[in-house]
């Protein structure tokens, strides 16, 4: 799969959206100014209007300048993307299977996106699978043990 | 004061404190040895142990990681080419050719000396700097103080590297974070779309560990195993201990003009927000080049690069403490994170902490003191294992450093959302940084944001007009500051930059 597009613009424009956002919030709180005196909105505008400001300066610079138009395949963002998913569902996995299981399987898949290059994949699975083991038991010496912080069992335990 | 000071180094010389010293400065030491970790890292990291730990620990702790992160940023710079930290970057310009000609325990060995005595002169700078300032800062009306806030916020963005615009966006975007949650001065929330759990808004730990420990992980997930490259055989190289002693020669050789005229250079930059080491060090690297003797040798091997370089890296950490204490505006990013250990503990920095808590100030410049003078004797210790040190695997530090980051995170407020601000402002600061946007400003904005909303609404409450700002004569210099800066580090330098 390739999408051609340019990551520059994109990034902008999804900037402008959340700036968008952003605004309607503002518009949900008083004017600016009341009675003379500034209320909840008035820092807001301004530093929306800067952002405004600043993403039109990019995006005018890009019209100028022009922009290199990159090739988005799956090869390029599968990493950043499992990498996402992975931090995603620990937090899924911390709450309901609690620090061991998830932190197992947390490490493991962190260390299996350095390892999988390696030639042999069954020593990419050995490895990552020790470190899935020995990255907890540490995590908890030092969090448990040391600082006495309390880690979640897990709501289905 | 004398017997404060000295009382700062009978609380540091507490065999628990001591302790804290050291484990922070070997920390320090390996962050910023391992290319790809750096000192600022190393403190994000040890931000949710605050809550658990004395406030003097974990700043003595700080205080050991900042200082050993920073000079350790260039000795794999030095070895392998590969500066662990950016400041180490401008070392091994010089360092790395010194290396190929054989003479590469002898750059160490000058780079831990000039560490060393910009170190130590820098904190007896700050010493001497932080009363001073703190009592002009006594002086400073409430729209001073804005255009002061404005001023740093212009130095965040005008002395990053790279696009101004972009800069500017990183640190708005910040800004914008910042106003999540309850107004400061209506009791009315804002910008939480409805959400009950955005109401108490962003706290600032879920924020910094986002910023630099999940953005650095996704950044070193898509660079992958690949580990250190480089064009000298390891396995050869064997450091002797008795060849890191700098000899005296070629220390005056060097000359105090050059060791003198880099500390201050380096202090005045790490007291600039946002400026951090990589800029002290190059400002320093181009005045010894401008100046030097010698300046054939610069880019062939200079050990009076590696000195200049080193020296005002090393006097960069206690700059960058005087903004930060004695106005509450972090100097760059482990300071700005230090800012969030004192806001932890509920203490406040500013002049006030300089005269009500100074038992907790004390004792980070002693341990700011003696971490400079454990530099030198760390490269005795650890110098022959440097070179391993750069080598350990990424997935096994990767792996512990995610579990690190998410588990603190969560210890810090026992919260799941915390953990998903974490991610989703580590992916977005990864898409930042991919795209050339720098990620500071970002942290800058989160922490100057709320302080520069509240002053400037006071002091329009107060005055009932804006031209308060440019009246008082206070302001009107910090403003006056902010446009020459705006002016000379930003648009002029970035066009000669972009012109190249």
């Amino acid at each position: 799969m390739k999408v051609k597009f340019n990551p520059e613009i994109t990034l902008v424009v999804c900037i402008l959206v959340f700036t968008g956002i952003y605004v309607f919030g503002t518009l949900e709180l008083p004017p600016p100014m009341e009675d003379g005196s500034p209320t909840q909105s008035l820092y807001p505008w301004i530093i929306a209007g800067i952002m405004v400001a600043a993403c039109c300066s990019v995006l005018f610079k890009r019209q100028i300048w022009g922009g290199k138009e990159q090739v988005l395949t799956w090869e390029r963002i599968k990493k950043p993307i499992f990498g996402t998913i992975i931090l995603g569902s620990y937090i899924v996995l911390f709450v309901f299977a609690g620090y061991w299981i998830s932190t197992s399987i947390f490490s493991f898949f962190v260390a299996l996106l350095f390892e999988y290059e390696r030639k042999s994949k069954v020593k990419a699975l050995i490895y990552s699978a020790i470190l899935g083991v020995i990255v907890p038991v540490i995590g908890y010496l030092f969090f448990k043990v040391t600082f006495g912080i309390r880690l979640p069992e897990g709501v289905w335990f | 004061m004398i017997e404060q000071i000295i009382q700062g180094y009978v609380i540091l010389f507490q065999p628990v404190v001591f302790l804290y010293l050291i484990i922070g400065f070997i920390i320090g030491l390996f962050f910023g040895t391992v290319p790809g970790l750096t000192a600022t890292l190393a403190v994000a990291l040890l931000l949710p142990m605050t809550f658990v730990l004395d406030i003097t620990n974990s700043l003595v702790m700080a205080m050991g990681i900042f200082v050993a992160g920073i000079y350790s940023g260039s000795t794999t710079g030095t070895i392998i080419n590969i500066p662990g930290t950016p400041g180490g970057a401008i070392t091994t310009i010089e360092a790395y050719p010194l290396m190929l000609k054989g003479e590469g325990a002898k750059s160490l060995a000058h780079d831990a000396f000039s560490s060393f005595v910009g170190g130590t002169t820098g904190v007896v700078i700050l010493m001497f700097l932080c009363p001073l300032i703190a009592r002009l800062a006594l002086l400073l009306h409430t729209a001073d103080r804005f255009s002061l806030i404005v001023l740093s916020l212009v130095a965040v963005a005008v002395s990053t590297r790279g696009s101004l615009a972009k800069s500017v966006i990183a640190t708005v975007f910040g800004l914008m974070l910042a106003t999540i949650g309850i107004d400061p001065q209506f009791p009315e929330a804002r910008f939480t779309y409805g959400t009950v759990v955005l109401t108490e808004g962003l706290d600032l730990l879920p924020v910094i560990i986002g910023i630099f420990a999940i953005s650095e992980l996704m950044m070193q997930i898509e660079a992958g195993r690949e580990g250190v490259k480089t064009d000298i055989d390891l396995s050869k190289i064997r450091f002797r201990r008795k060849d890191f002693i700098p000899k005296f020669k070629d220390i005056k050789r060097i000359g105090l003009r050059t060791y003198l005229k880099s500390t201050l250079i380096g202090n005045a930059i790490g007291a600039l927000p946002g400026a951090g080491a990589a800029m002290a060090g190059f400002i320093a690297y181009a005045e010894a080049k401008r100046s030097s003797k010698h300046p054939e040798e610069y880019g062939k091997g200079s050990i009076e690069g590696v000195s200049a370089t080193e020296t005002a890296n090393n006097s960069m950490c206690a700059g960058a403490m005087i903004p930060m204490l004695t106005l509450g505006i972090p100097g760059d990013a482990v300071t700005a994170m230090i800012l969030g250990m004192f806001k932890i503990q509920g203490l406040v920095p500013g002049p006030a902490l300089l005269t009500k808590s100074l038992n907790y100030v004390t004792p980070m410049y002693a341990a700011l003191m003696v971490s400079a003078i454990f530099i030198p004797i760390s490269l005795f210790v650890f110098g022959p294992y440097y070179i391993k040190i750069a080598q350990i695997k990424r997935s096994i530090l990767y792996s512990f450093i995610a579990v690190i980051a998410m588990v603190g995170c969560y210890a810090a407020a026992f919260s799941p959302f915390q953990m998903l601000v974490t991610v989703a402002l580590g992916v977005i600061t990864y898409l930042f940084r991919k795209l050339e946007y720098p990620a500071v400003p970002v942290l800058m904005g989160v922490i100057l944001g709320p302080m520069a909303e509240d002053y400037l609404r006071r002091a329009l409450m107060i005055s009932g007009s804006p031209t308060v700002f440019f009246t008082r004569p206070g302001s009107v210099i910090f403003l006056v500051l902010s446009v020459i800066f705006a002016y000379f580090l930003g648009f002029r330098q970035k066009k000669k930059l972009m012109l190249n």
